[in-house]
């Protein structure tokens, strides 16, 4: 288990990349785009993306705005 | 006139000149026939968390085909620079737009933008290769200061976002106009069709506007208007209208066929 801050809540889940936290919130094959410790990590980077204890992730979207 | 009045930000040739925003409609059915009707090439967005506490899909993507579109995304919600470059940079990261519309609201009551914070903004995003269009005050200065850091359009407001006041300082939003050699688009605080024909009039290249489209009685219809004004105003200003006189006179030659 890992132990991460996402969208500023703590949770722990069974993770080693991105791709696996992705998968695991159920997000996957949703437009959205990730930040771990305030840096993008695009897309294509996501398998390859280590998750470790304490990481602060974000996953944002667009919405509706002017 | 030339039908083909077209026009550039950027390398990218635009038709229209409405610019619309996307939120704040009353359901996505609403906005898509609002969208079709403003005929709007642009859209903007903002960018939130997502909310993982719902399972459901929603992104506002889902209803927008990305082809048909160029996509406008915004900084709101930042309050500096640096969080302003952040989610330029998250927006970039979508692969949908390297375009960014820079909002940094410094006052909660007004949303006014930090002129800045904003200025600060645009240089790193157009040092990053970012197509920068900031939105802020209607100061000429800042808004000549803001071309010279290399933005790809001047987005002065006329009124404080989701007022519908309209233009309040129309000699400013003209003197803009007349300085800038970049498209001024005039952004937020417009209230109904007269306002954008008047910010039109006055020369802008485009408006946009979000809250006037979405919080009508009727969505669609005042999308329509809105097409509409911007078109005539646009025309009035190409047509070039008469001089003001403070005295009447006659449409028909009035004195030598005079019936005494």
């Amino acid at each position: 288990m890992v132990e991460l801050i996402i969208n500023g809540t703590v949770r722990q889940l069974d993770a080693a990349t991105l791709t696996e936290v992705v998968e695991q919130l159920g997000l996957n094959n949703r437009p959205i785009i990730a930040e771990i410790n305030g840096e993008v990590v695009l897309s294509e980077h996501w398998q390859q993306t280590e998750v470790a204890d304490g990481m602060k992730i974000e996953f944002v979207h667009f919405v509706g705005g002017g | 006139m030339d039908i083909q009045d077209q026009w550039k930000i950027g390398d990218q040739l635009l038709t229209s000149r409405f610019f619309l925003g996307t939120g704040l409609f009353p359901n996505p059915f609403v906005q898509t026939q609002a969208i079709q009707v403003s005929g709007a090439e642009v859209l903007t967005f903002a960018i939130r968390r997502v909310n993982l506490a719902s399972s459901e899909d929603d992104s506002i993507l889902q209803h927008i085909e990305p082809d048909r579109f160029r996509f406008l995304p915004n900084t709101s919600g930042s309050r500096t620079a640096e969080e302003a470059v952040r989610i330029a940079r998250l927006a970039r990261a979508s692969g949908l737009s390297d375009w960014i519309k820079v909002e940094i609201a410094a006052d909660e009551r007004t949303l006014l933008p930090d002129p800045i914070e904003t200025l600060k903004a645009t240089e790193i995003l157009v040092k990053e290769g970012f197509t920068v269009l900031p939105y802020i005050s209607d100061d000429p200065i800042m808004c000549r200061k803001l071309e010279e850091a290399g933005a790809a359009a001047i987005m002065p407001g006329g009124a404080p976002i989701g007022t519908g006041l309209g233009l309040l300082n129309p000699y400013h939003i003209g003197l803009i106009i007349e300085e800038a050699k970049v498209p001024v688009i005039v952004d937020a605080g417009l209230g109904t069709a007269s306002d954008a024909a008047l910010a039109m009039e006055l020369g802008a290249a485009a408006v946009l506007m979000n809250t006037p489209v979405a919080k009508a009685q009727d969505p669609v219809k005042m999308a329509l208007a809105m097409r509409l004004a911007i078109e005539s105003g646009r025309l009035a200003y190409l047509a070039g209208r008469m001089p003001q006189k403070r005295y009447a006179s006659a449409s028909s030659e009035y004195h030598s066929l005079k019936i005494k």
